[in-house]
Formats: C-alpha cells, structure tokens, sequence
C-alpha cells in the first residue's frame, strides 16, 4: 500500500470511526448526527481506490498493483452493511441490532489497523 | 489511553517540530524549511481541535477507537516531520532542484523541501491534509469548522512542495537528475502543459510518458541514464499512471538516437552519448519483449507528435540540452579569446573541461547540466559507485552556486 493510498485509508479510518462515534451517541441521545452523515459518504469506489491506490500519480515509478485481499473484502462488506443500517436507523426497534453492528465494525477497524502498512 | 493522553502526544510532537534543525547552509533552503515547520505547526493545531472535540462527546463504547485514530494520525505527521527534518540527502541537491524551479517557474511562488521516503514523487503538505481531512467533518462540540477552515486555508495559502527521494538513494548523487522529473509535475501542472499534448494517443500514462521527454530534453544523456539505472533496479509493468519501464527507456532512447543522428554535438560528449545509447540499448533488448507492440506504437508515436512543442517549451525558457550544450561550447572559445583580468569569474566550463577539473581533483563552477554530463561516458559508468565522483558533483555544485551569487551580487552593486 503507497503513501497516498496510505493516506486515503487513513481518511476512510477518520470516516468509519465517524460511524462509531454517530451509533455511540445514538444510542444515548436517539437522534441522527454529523457523525453518521460523514459516514455515509464514504463510498464503495473509495474504499477499492484506496486499497488498490493504482491511480497515483506523481512518483516516479508507480506503486505495485495489489488486489483486495479477503479480509479487505469482508471490511467492504461489513461497512456496506452498517450504512445500510444507519440510512434505517431511525426506524431500528431494537439498541441490539445497533449494538452488533457496532462491534462488528470496531473488531473490522482493529484488523484494518493492524495490516495498515509502515512508512 | 485517555484523550489527554492524546493532547500531550499532541504537545510532545509540538514540541519535536519546534526543535527540528534549522542548520542548513542556503539561506532559502532554511526559509522554505522554516515555512514547512510553520505549516506543521498548523497542521498540529488542526488535530488538538478535533482531539479537544471528541473529548466533549460521551463515548462510552467508542473512544477506544477513537483515541487510536488520533493517535495513527499523530504518528503519522510526526513521521512526515521526519521525513523531512531528518533528509539525509546532501544540501547541494537543493542547488539543483532551485536551479531547475528557477528555470522553469521564475513567476511563480515556489518553495519546496526535500524528504527522505520509500521512493521518488512529489506531492505538497496541502495535499497531504486534504487527502487526510477531505470529507471528515469536525467533531461536534467544537466550535464549528470555521475555525479549523480558516487553518486549512492557511495551509493551502502556503503550500510548500515536498519532493520526495527513494532512501536507498540518499547518497547517490548520480540519481539526483530523477528530482528533476518530480520537480517538473509542479510545472507540468500549474502550467496546464496537457494543452500542449492534445494531438497525443489519449492513454493514462501520458503525462508520465512526456514529463520523461521534457526533463531528457533539458537535462540531456544524463537524464536518460539515471533513469535507465534506477528502472533497472525497479522495473515496471505498464500501469493506469506510467507507460512500461520498457516504454521509458525507449522514450530516452529515442531523445539519444535523434540527439546522434544530429551529429552536432562537440566531442567528447558525442562519443559520451553512443555510450549511454549503447547502454540503454542493452536494457531495452533485454526487456523490450515484455512490451506489448501497439504500447511502443503509442510512445513512438507521442514522441513524435510532442518533440517539437517540449522543444519550443524548454526554449521558453532556457535551450534543449543539445543546443546549450553547443552554445557552452561558443561561449566558452568567445570568453577565452578575450580573457581580461575577469577571466575567473566570467570563465564557461565544457564538459572537456569539467573532465579535467576531475582528474585534478578540483571543483568545477560548471552548470549542473554540463557537471552531470560530464559523468555518462562508459569509463565513468564503470565507477558509478566511486565516492570521488559524489564529493566532486557535490562541490562543484558548491562552486557554482557561489559563483552565480558572487555575479548577482556584484550586478547588484553595480546598479
């Protein structure tokens, strides 16, 4: 992963942990919130773009093309189910559909950590 | 971890960039790292407001992940401080990158930085922030993003130009002309030269494919080398943003064997260019296979179509490599029939005579165009790794540098 796409998922991370925070305060205020909005538009392309960062520009030689790995397949989809949830979440009758969603993507946020490249 | 613990990571790397050396010979390289430490500075501001944000809200299941976002996002400037503050490479490459902006850019607001990465690119702190904040609103509580816009704006208002060297090149003065090529994206951008390429086949890769023609068209031979040493090392397939490794080293090969066919280039730097042909010639055998054919096509013919409108932009401003090699050489036999009491100052260096400082042991006060040339023939490829070529570059530039500021400032005080 290259230093701009390095920095594009470090842009998506300050996005998800948006998601984070807005479920967090929902479920105590019980209102929509900046945070959510913020999370709702990150987008499908960006995440791929990011991971795959092979449009970089302005290096010399260009960075080694990688493919999504499973487990940056399985982030894609977990995000793509909580914003599916938080465009609903005012219609969610129950905090415990809220609060799965919740760990599953903090736990998918830990990986993402995790695998995040050194300089 | 707590979001106080946060602030005074936040406070330590504050601090870390106060501190950063500012030690530096040339006085406008200490300026544009003195803008860098401002900008920094700023940027750190940026991340105590949302980190002060964040704190207000009530978190009780998130702020672990929360506090380790801020906490990459710490690390992560700090290590920019570092990339930069900590450079390695020599000073005098500054010389050479300032001599070419001032070439290329004399209108334009311009400072830049070198710093030590995994690679050569270039890239501007504002775009740096943006790539990182673009679309993260701020933190709630906060006061608003009025406050944290107008910080934003600062940066983009002072942007400085970061142009990154590949760390394993740090003493490698030889890949110094490769800066050029990160140097000319800012030129290439803010002078919209994709105008200029409207007639070439519409890939991805063509301002890649032309920045490599304009900078081998004003740096010449030595260009074209650095950059066939350096793919060797790293070679690559053709991708959305740059044509082949194999396509670059024909574009080169194509600027060497124009450059032969002319047969107006004083020797020995003639004979200098068929070796650095030859050389290239060699790598592009060995890999010319894994080129697809409509790809060198494409190359052959964007050169073709671009050659003479990179050629009228380098007379713009200066002259293509070939032409200033041959008018050096004019002035050169002018100033010695006339040799006054000036003769040192006003005294033009060849490449014949950059040679013979070299075996002297002596630096040359040569324009780094001509000191870098004078290093391509097979012999010199031979020591490619010889300190004294690195010390002698290195000083010469030095010389140089000197030299012009000695002649402005008596023009100055002329006036």
């Amino acid at each position: 992963m290259e230093e701009r796409g390095r920095l594009s998922i470090q842009n998506i991370i300050g996005r998800i942990t948006h998601g984070l925070i807005g479920m967090d305060i929902f479920l105590s205020e019980k209102t929509n919130n900046a945070y959510l909005k913020d999370f709702l538009t990150l987008k499908e392309d960006e995440i791929k773009q990011a991971f795959l960062s092979a449009s970089a520009q302005k290096r010399l030689i260009p960075p080694y093309e990688t493919k999504l790995s499973d487990e940056e397949n399985s982030f894609l989809n977990c995000v793509k189910k909580a914003q599916e949830l938080v465009v609903r979440i005012d219609k969610v009758k129950s905090d415990k559909e809220i609060e799965v969603c919740l760990n599953d993507l903090g736990t998918k946020m830990d990986v993402i950590y995790a695998t995040l490249p050194e300089r | 971890m707590s979001f106080d613990a946060v602030l005074d990571g936040l406070v330590s790397v504050e601090n870390h960039i106060k501190k950063a050396p500012l030690e530096v010979p040339y006085s406008f390289e200490r300026e544009s790292l003195e803008k860098v430490k401002e900008i920094f500075l700023k940027w750190l501001e940026i991340y105590k407001m949302y980190t002060k944000g964040y704190r207000l809200e009530l978190l009780p299941r998130t702020s672990r992940h929360v506090i380790r976002m801020l906490s990459a996002f710490t690390s992560d400037l700090e290590n920019q401080v570092r990339d930069v503050f900590e450079a390695r490479i020599l000073n005098e490459a500054y010389l050479l990158v300032d001599d070419f902006l001032e070439m290329f850019t004399k209108s334009l607001p311009r400072s830049f930085v070198l710093a030590e990465f995994k690679e050569f690119k270039q890239t501007s702190i504002g775009m740096l922030l943006q790539d990182k904040l673009e679309n993260l609103t701020v933190p709630r509580p906060s006061t608003g993003t009025a406050s944290v816009d107008i910080i934003v704006r600062d940066i983009k208002n002072t942007d400085i130009l970061i142009i990154c060297y590949d760390r394993g090149q740090f003493d490698n003065v030889l890949s110094w002309p490769l800066l050029l090529h990160e140097a000319f994206h800012y030129f290439y951008e803010t002078q919209r030269l994709d105008r200029l390429a409207k007639d070439c086949p519409k890939v991805s890769w063509l301002e890649e494919a032309l920045i490599d023609m304009y900078v081998v068209n004003y740096f010449g031979p030595a260009y074209a080398l650095s950059l066939a040493t350096y793919l060797q090392k790293f070679p690559h397939e053709k991708t959305v943003s740059h044509p082949s490794f194999a396509s670059r080293i024909f574009i080169a090969l194509k600027y060497l064997e124009k450059m032969q066919e002319q047969k107006k280039l004083p020797l020995p730097s003639s004979e200098h260019v068929a070796d650095v042909f030859n050389y290239l010639k060699k790598v592009w055998d060995e890999h010319k296979e894994s080129d697809p054919l409509e790809v060198q096509n494409q190359v052959s013919k964007i050169y073709d179509i671009a050659e003479k409108d990179v050629k009228e932009l380098i007379f713009e401003k200066t002259q293509p490599f070939s032409n200033f090699l041959v008018e050096t050489e004019k002035r050169r036999r002018e100033v010695h029939e006339k040799a006054g009491f000036e003769f040192a100052e006003n005294q033009v260096l060849s490449v014949s005579d950059v040679i013979e400082y070299f075996s002297a042991g002596v630096p040359a006060a040569a324009d780094p165009r001509i000191v870098f040339n004078s290093f391509i023939s097979k012999r010199y490829q031979e020591m490619i790794n010889d300190r004294r070529i690195s010390i002698f570059i290195k000083e010469s530039l030095k010389k140089w540098h000197l030299k012009n500021a000695w002649l402005k400032a008596k023009a100055l005080a002329s006036k």
